[in-house]
Order: structure tokens, then C-alpha cells, then sequence
């Protein structure tokens, strides 16, 4: 238990040295980008005829950008703890607002799809596994390759030509909250989470077929067999936890894709989540929407990670954390 | 069962298959419609926009884009009725302008009321003024002397160096809202100082209480903006039950979103491989408005730059051939330009000035008279509706008769700097802003322009001494003899180098009825007038 704790305090740390390292980079990379974020706000705004100097200028301050680097980052960085994320340039507003009312679409759509890529991803990879070779598998194994290699924009495209535009089966845009109306938010959310699920589920179940390959010759497997067990109960009981290892760790790979992947499938389905919000942030160089969205979005992945880590405790106690 | 997976997916790939394959063709061959009949009460229109407002109700952080996005609602004193600049009294229902005395005088409407039953009167016009002012993002408000108001439907604006621009511009780009909604929320009066104006802005930033024919509901930022018909109206409609504006940022989602019927409209159309399928296809109307000229605006205030010298700005649009890039880039909407006015203008356009036609040969003649020795230069321009096989291709037409031409295409932000404050170097290819209304040219390219002040471009001495005459002259015949004189400086100097006109579109489902885009892009007189056929 003690080796235990000591290792989420030691990944605890990594991971706040990589938060640290992340934001930096960020915060250098945004401010290399050339323009003044000012004077574009100004010249999208009304401002744009009566735009001078002393404008430009009581703006810069009003947003601190007039100090030097280090003290706005280190600023930032400390508003953060006390709850402050910030203002938005762009959309004068406060930071911490406009997340809030992003980031619940995003995990909306990225939780659903994680979760249905490990669903159908260990399911699909399962059946590839015990049916290998046979025609099951050799209909699953190239359909992966496809999920793997389909850019997510081209499948976006191809299921909003099919299934919205020839068979006016679903709506082609737009969000609606499931709280808000059901029906309507599943058949809005039903083409954006496919997209975002394709890769996780090809990946997860390929994944899932080695490792259940590598399990089933085992010797404990063989006893099963021996001692007159069923095919279902083997498979549920004895192959599938040993075999979910490797695919847990694969669990980290798809909620950065799907979080990543969501700023293309929120621009084309145009969904206001956070990866929207993000793109055009970055395009109004809205300096500390993208610091603090990237913060969030790099904490999500980081806490993920390493509950993916833990996990391995549970799923093989042989596992050590040393 | 397991044996049977097969061939049931099997089946469902077929069906699948078969239902996209007999899908209904839209491309028929049905009449347009789109055009008058007895107007109907009802139904939802969706139009999808590209950009989408920052800011909904306060009219001192809105931009041009912002107003367009929430018209429905918003009404202006005046607005333009036509392409060649002629206005249109909407909450002013006549005016006066008094230049010998620096006086407007608007007699506004009887019996508007905003969304929230208050009254438009002459105190709600002032104070959207006095707004605009105190927060010094009122288009040349430093001119205002003085705004009084004369009686409860009276409004007169005194002002300091009276000229052309101050009507139109005053008439036409502040929407009115409501002073009292806005108080409310900003807890008392802003201009005595118990109310704070922050707070104000804070709420009308997400809300709009104005005039139009719709008010607005709903605004989820970057999101939709859902309007329903104003009870109280003063004209004729609305008809709509409601109407919904969409962002939709990907154009191809847009095209998608009309053909299965989620949406009845795109608004402000640039891409012309879009309006040109909508064109060919009966389903669709798309009405075309007045879009942006691009020219091409070279360094020639600076001194070490070789477009200083005029025969090299010569020899460039000489070896221009702008009617092929016209043709090509715009596929027959764009229309190639001569001079710095389109046709459709007629106060400004001189008939048969085309002073430098395509002829390469020419252009290298006095390449070789400017003694041009190969010094780079650069072709710059912003990512994003810059059309980048017109780039490619200017380059192409300068780099074969010897310009040594890099191309430098800049994110938006570095853009604005150099337009705006820093200035460029060499070519800048940028939209001129120029819809073709006399204050608009002064505007841009006049003595005192409100845009493009980096004063990267030389202007004649004659050119300056004209437009200080437009400014000042109120006779329209004497003020487009001025303006066509300008027009003329402009060419022969080759101050620029209008290179084409873009088209600005709205692209509607064939029952829809709507002016939209006939007009201007940002107002139109009529948007009460809107309806569907049911």
C-alpha cells in the first residue's frame, strides 16, 4: 500500500512537472506567433475607424499585456489557483465562463466516444481473437486497417453526405444538450461521436485480438479447457480480464485522440465544445483562452494516464509499483 | 445465429447501398420560384452564417459582421435602398442636412416601440449617441459638436466640420436600443453616474433589446441566435414564426445543412465555386449584392522601393491580364476592374478608362526604362478568403515578363499590423472595402481615410486636393463629376491596381422570399418582409 501511495505522489509530481513544462511552451508559443492580439480584437470590433494609439494602449493594459513576459505568465499561473482563469480578449468574457460552458459539450462527446470505442473495441477484438483466421476475422481485421488509416475529416464527410444529405436520417449540425431534449441530442451526437470513435474502436480492437491471441495458448487456459469449462465461461472468466491489459494502456492513446480530434469534428459538425472554442482562440490570438485551454486539456490527459496506470493494479495484481 | 452475422450485414451493406443509389435527385428541372406571390404567415427559417457576433447588443463593441448577424432585430435611422448609395429613412422617417449651418435634423417615426414596450423617441436616439460617444467608438464622434433634442420625435445633430460622410455614416451604422433595458441592467443612469456602464455592457453584450421586426431569444455564442416576430412591430409582418441563425464555420457543412433541408439559407456567400453550383441547381435562388474590390497596393511612399517609381507600377498591371484571372479564379461572377470603381457604381465609374491593358510587352519596355535590375518583390497578402490561385497567378503574369516576385502570405493578425500601423513591404493584395458609395471611397482612399492609414501608398497631390472637395460637396452631379475626376488621378497615377470585383451572395431554398444581399450587406431596408412559402 505504502509502494503504492508513494507512486501516485511520484506520478503526481511528474505530472505537475509536465503541466509546468506544457504551459510554458504554450504560453512561448503563443506569444512567438506574430500580431498583436489588440489590434486584432480592435479591428474586428467597432473600434476599427477610431482605432489610435491610446486605445491601443489602454487595452494592452487593461490586459496586462504591457508587462513583461515572465510576470504575465507567472501571474496567470497564480490567478489560476485562486480560481481566476482570466479574461477573454476576443469575446470579453471571463475564461473560466466560456470553459464552462464549452468543456461540458467536449466531454460530452469524448467520454461517450472513449467509452464506446472500449465497448465495441474489446468486443469486436474478442470475437476476431477466438474466431481467428476464420471469416469473421478476416472481415474484422482489414475493417481496423480502414479505422486506423480513414482520416476523421473524410469520414465526417462521408457520413454526413450519407446519412444526412441521401437519407435524410440524421441532422447535419448543431448540439443539443441530452438534458435539454433527448431524442434530439442523440440523433445530433450520433454522427460527430462515430467519427471520433472509429479510431478507438479499430486501434482498441486490434489491440484486444493480440492480446487475447497471447493469452489463449496459456497454460491456464488449457486447464480451463481440461476441466470441461464452457467456451463462454473461458472467454468471459479467464480470457478477457488477463487479455485487458495492454488495451487499457491503449485506453490513454484514445482520449488524447478523441480530445485532439475533437477540434476537427466540433468545426465540421459545428459544435460549440471547447476544441472550437480553442481554433478560433488561436486564430484571434486570444493568448490566455488557448494558455488555459491547453491546461485543462493536458490535466485531462495527465489524470487519465495515470489512472490508466493504476488500473494495471487491479486488472493483474502481479503488477508492482515500484 | 453466429452462422447468420453475415449475411445479414451482407443485406445491410446492399439496402444501404440501394437507398443511396435511388435517393431523390435534387438537381431537377422545376422553374425557380423565388419570386413574388401573396406573402404567408409562418413557418422557420434557418439561414447559416460563416462568422458568428462577439458582442449582440451593445452597439459600441459591434462590429460590422455582429450587426450583420442579429438584423433581424436591429434597425438604423437610415439605410441604403440601392447600389448606387441612394438612402432610406427606417426609424427616421425624413431628414435634413443643413451643411451652411453643420446641422442634420432627423424627424423619427411615431409609434416604434423596442422589444421591451418602450418608446423610440428622440430622448432613445440621443442616448444611443451619447453611448456611442462616451465610449469613443462612434464613427467620427470627435466631429459632433453637439446633439440636441428638439422636441419627442426631433432629433438634431450640431456638428463641428461639417462633410458628406457625417449623414450616411450617423443614419446609417448605429443600431438603436433600448436605454431603459440597458439602465435596468446597468442599475441606474450611466450618464449621471449611479448606474455603472460596465455592468450595462456586461449584459447587453449577450442581449439585445432594439427595434426590428424580430426580437431575439436565444444566443449561444458561436452557437445560434433564435429570433421571434415582435408583436408590436410598426410595418407590415413579420412573417416568420421564427428564425434561426447558425454558425456554421465549414463552408461544405453549410451546403450539406441546404441540401437535406435543415437550413433555407446561406448568408454572405463568398465562394464562388459554391454560388456557382447554386446557381446551376433550380432549387436555389441566390440573390448577389455589391462585394469587395481587390487591388493591389503597392509600397510607393517608400523611397528604396522600386513601386516608387511609377513606370514599374505601370509596367505590373500592364502585365496583369486580369480579365483571365477573372475568369478563371471567379469562374465568370468576378468582375475584372479597370479602375478603382466597379461598373455598378455609376457616380464614380469613368466609361472606357482602361488605361493599361494586358501587354506584356510593354510592361518589359519600361521595366527596362525604370532600369529594374531584379529587386525582389513582395506579394503580400492574408490567409483565408485571399484566393490563392489569384496570387499564384499574378505571380505567374509578373515573374514572366522578369519581376522577381516572392509571395508572402500572413496570418490575420500580422496582416492587420502591417495594414493598419507597420505598413508592408512591396504589393499588399487586400480587399479595398469599397462597396461603391461615395463616403465609402473617401473613406478608403480619401485625404483623411479611416482605414488603411499606415500611409504605406503615395497619394497624388490632386488626387488629396479632390477628395477634399467630395467631402464638401453636396450636389450630387457636381460630386460625381469630382469623384469620376478622382477616379481618373487614380489611374493615371496607377496609385493601385484594382485587379477584379468579388460577388457577395445568399444563397436561398426556392421558397424562401427574401431581398437579402439585393441591397448592402449589412442592412437592407425590408427584412419584415421575409416569408416562406408553406
Amino acid at each position: 500500500m505504502n509502494k503504492l501511495r508513494t507512486y501516485i505522489a511520484r506520478r503526481l509530481i511528474h505530472a505537475v512537472i509536465v503541466l509546468f513544462i506544457v504551459s510554458v511552451l504554450i504560453f512561448v508559443i503563443m506569444r512567438l506567433l506574430p500580431g498583436d492580439p489588440i489590434l486584432l480584437y480592435l479591428s474586428q470590433s467597432a473600434n476599427l475607424e477610431n482605432m489610435n494609439q491610446e486605445m491601443i494602449d489602454a487595452l494592452t493594459k487593461k490586459y496586462g499585456l504591457d508587462k513583461p513576459l515572465p510576470v504575465q505568465y507567472f501571474q496567470w499561473l497564480t490567478n489560476i489557483f485562486r480560481g481566476d482563469w482570466g479574461r477573454s480578449i476576443f469575446y470579453n468574457e471571463d475564461i473560466g465562463q466560456l470553459m464552462l460552458e464549452r468543456f461540458p459539450v467536449t466531454l460530452h462527446l469524448s467520454l461517450t466516444s472513449v467509452i464506446i470505442s472500449t465497448i465495441l473495441g474489446i468486443l469486436i477484438g474478442l470475437l476476431a481473437a477466438v474466431k481467428r483466421g476464420k471469416l469473421v476475422d478476416k472481415i474484422i481485421m482489414p475493417l481496423t486497417y480502414l479505422g486506423i488509416s480513414a482520416p476523421v475529416f473524410w469520414v465526417c464527410v462521408m457520413l454526413m453526405y450519407v446519412f444526412g444529405v441521401e437519407l435524410n436520417l440524421l441532422p447535419i449540425a448543431g448540439y443539443t444538450s441530452p438534458f435539454k431534449d433527448f431524442w434530439l441530442s442523440i440523433k445530433q451526437t450520433i454522427m460527430p461521436i462515430t467519427c471520433m470513435a472509429i479510431f478507438g474502436i479499430a486501434g482498441c480492437a486490434r489491440q484486444m485480438r493480440s492480446s487475447v491471441l497471447e493469452v489463449l495458448p496459456q497454460d491456464y487456459i488449457r486447464t480451463a479447457w481440461s476441466k470441461g469449462l464452457r467456451e463462454r465461461q473461458i472467454v468471459i472468466k479467464h480470457v478477457l480480464k488477463n487479455s485487458l491489459s495492454p488495451v487499457i494502456t491503449f485506453l490513454g492513446v484514445i482520449f488524447k485522440n478523441v480530445i485532439g480530434g475533437s477540434v476537427l469534428v466540433e468545426t465540421i459538425f459545428a459544435i460549440p465544445g471547447v476544441g472550437r472554442l480553442l481554433v478560433s482562440s488561436i486564430f484571434a490570438h486570444d493568448y490566455v483562452v488557448v494558455q488555459s485551454i491547453t491546461f485543462v486539456m493536458a490535466l485531462m490527459v495527465l489524470l487519465v494516464n495515470i489512472i490508466v496506470d493504476l488500473s494495471y493494479c487491479w486488472l493483474d495484481p502481479r503488477v508492482r509499483f515500484e | 445465429m453466429k452462422k447468420h452475422l453475415l449475411p445479414w450485414l451482407a443485406c445491410l451493406l446492399v439496402v444501404a447501398l440501394l437507398l443511396v443509389g435511388c435517393a431523390k435527385d435534387t438537381d431537377n428541372d422545376d422553374e425557380k420560384t423565388g419570386t413574388a406571390g401573396e406573402p404567408q404567415y409562418g413557418g422557420t427559417l434557418v439561414a447559416v452564417k460563416e462568422t458568428f457576433p462577439a458582442v449582440v447588443g451593445f452597439p459600441p463593441e459591434m462590429s460590422a459582421t455582429d450587426k450583420a448577424c442579429v438584423l433581424p432585430a436591429v434597425e438604423t435611422l437610415l439605410v441604403y435602398s440601392d447600389q448606387s448609395g441612394t438612402l432610406t429613412g427606417i426609424l427616421a422617417e425624413d431628414w435634413e442636412e443643413d451643411p451652411e449651418n453643420n446641422q442634420i435634423t432627423f424627424y423619427l417615426r411615431k409609434g416604434i416601440k423596442f422589444h421591451d414596450g418602450t418608446p423610440f423617441n428622440a430622448e432613445a436616439a440621443k442616448w444611443n449617441f451619447d453611448l456611442g460617444i462616451k465610449r469613443e467608438t462612434l464613427t467620427d464622434y470627435k466631429n459632433i459638436e453637439k446633439i440636441e433634442v428638439v422636441d419627442e420625435y426631433t432629433l438634431r445633430i450640431h456638428t463641428k466640420q461639417h462633410n458628406i460622410r457625417c449623414l450616411p455614416t450617423w443614419g446609417t451604422s448605429l443600431v438603436m436600443i433600448s436605454p431603459s433595458a440597458f439602465e435596468e441592467a446597468a442599475g441606474g443612469d450611466i450618464f449621471e453616474g449611479d448606474g455603472d456602464i460596465e455592468k450595462g455592457a456586461e449584459w447587453a453584450r449577450n442581449n439585445l433589446v432594439a427595434t426590428g421586426p424580430y426580437k431575439l431569444v436565444e444566443f449561444k455564442r458561436d452557437d445560434i441566435l433564435r429570433f421571434e416576430p415582435f408583436e408590436d412591430y410598426w410595418r407590415e409582418g413579420p412573417y416568420l414564426d421564427e428564425w434561426i441563425i447558425r454558425f456554421i464555420p465549414d463552408i461544405m457543412t453549410a451546403q450539406a445543412m441546404m441540401k437535406s433541408g435543415d437550413a433555407q439559407m446561406i448568408m454572405e456567400l463568398t465562394d464562388v465555386d459554391v454560388i456557382a453550383e447554386f446557381n446551376e441547381s433550380s432549387d436555389y435562388v441566390v440573390n448577389e449584392g455589391p462585394g469587395q474590390m481587390w487591388c493591389l497596393h503597392p509600397d510607393s511612399s517608400n523611397p528604396n522601393s522600386p513601386l516608387a517609381d511609377k513606370r514599374i507600377r505601370e509596367a505590373i498591371e500592364y502585365a496583369i491580364d486580369k480579365k483571365a484571372i477573372a475568369d478563371m479564379v471567379g469562374r465568370g461572377l468576378f468582375e475584372p476592374l479597370t479602375q478603382m470603381a466597379p461598373k455598378a457604381w455609376t457616380a464614380g465609374y469613368v466609361e472606357g478608362l482602361d488605361l493599361r491593358p494586358y501587354n506584356p510587352e510593354k510592361a518589359k519596355q519600361l521595366m527596362a526604362e525604370a532600369g529594374y535590375n531584379g529587386e525582389e518583390i513582395i506579394l503580400f497578402t492574408r490567409e483565408g478568403d485571399t484566393p490563392k490561385d489569384t496570387l499564384v497567378a499574378i505571380q505567374g503574369y509578373l515573374q514572366d515578363v522578369g519581376f522577381n516576385v516572392k509571395l508572402d502570405i500572413s496570418d490575420r493578425a500580422r496582416y492587420i499590423e502591417a495594414i493598419f500601423r507597420e505598413g508592408w513591404d512591396g504589393l499588399a493584395f487586400c480587399s479595398s472595402g469599397l462597396v461603391g458609395f461615395e463616403t465609402n471611397f473617401t473613406d478608403h482612399y480619401g485625404h483623411e481615410p479611416l482605414t488603411f492609414k499606415s500611409g504605406n501608398t503615395a497619394k497624388p497631390a490632386e488626387l488629396l486636393e479632390v477628395s477634399k472637395k467630395i467631402v464638401s460637396t453636396y450636389d450630387l452631379e457636381e460630386r460625381a463629376a469630382l469623384l469620376k475626376e478622382a477616379i481618373k488621378i487614380m489611374a493615371e497615377d496607377c496609385t493601385y491596381i484594382p485587379i477584379y470585383r468579388i460577388p457577395l451572395a445568399c444563397a436561398m431554398t426556392k421558397n424562401v422570399h427574401c431581398d437579402y444581399m439585393k441591397v448592402h450587406g449589412n442592412f437592407w431596408p425590408n427584412p419584415n418582409e421575409v416569408w416562406m412559402e408553406q
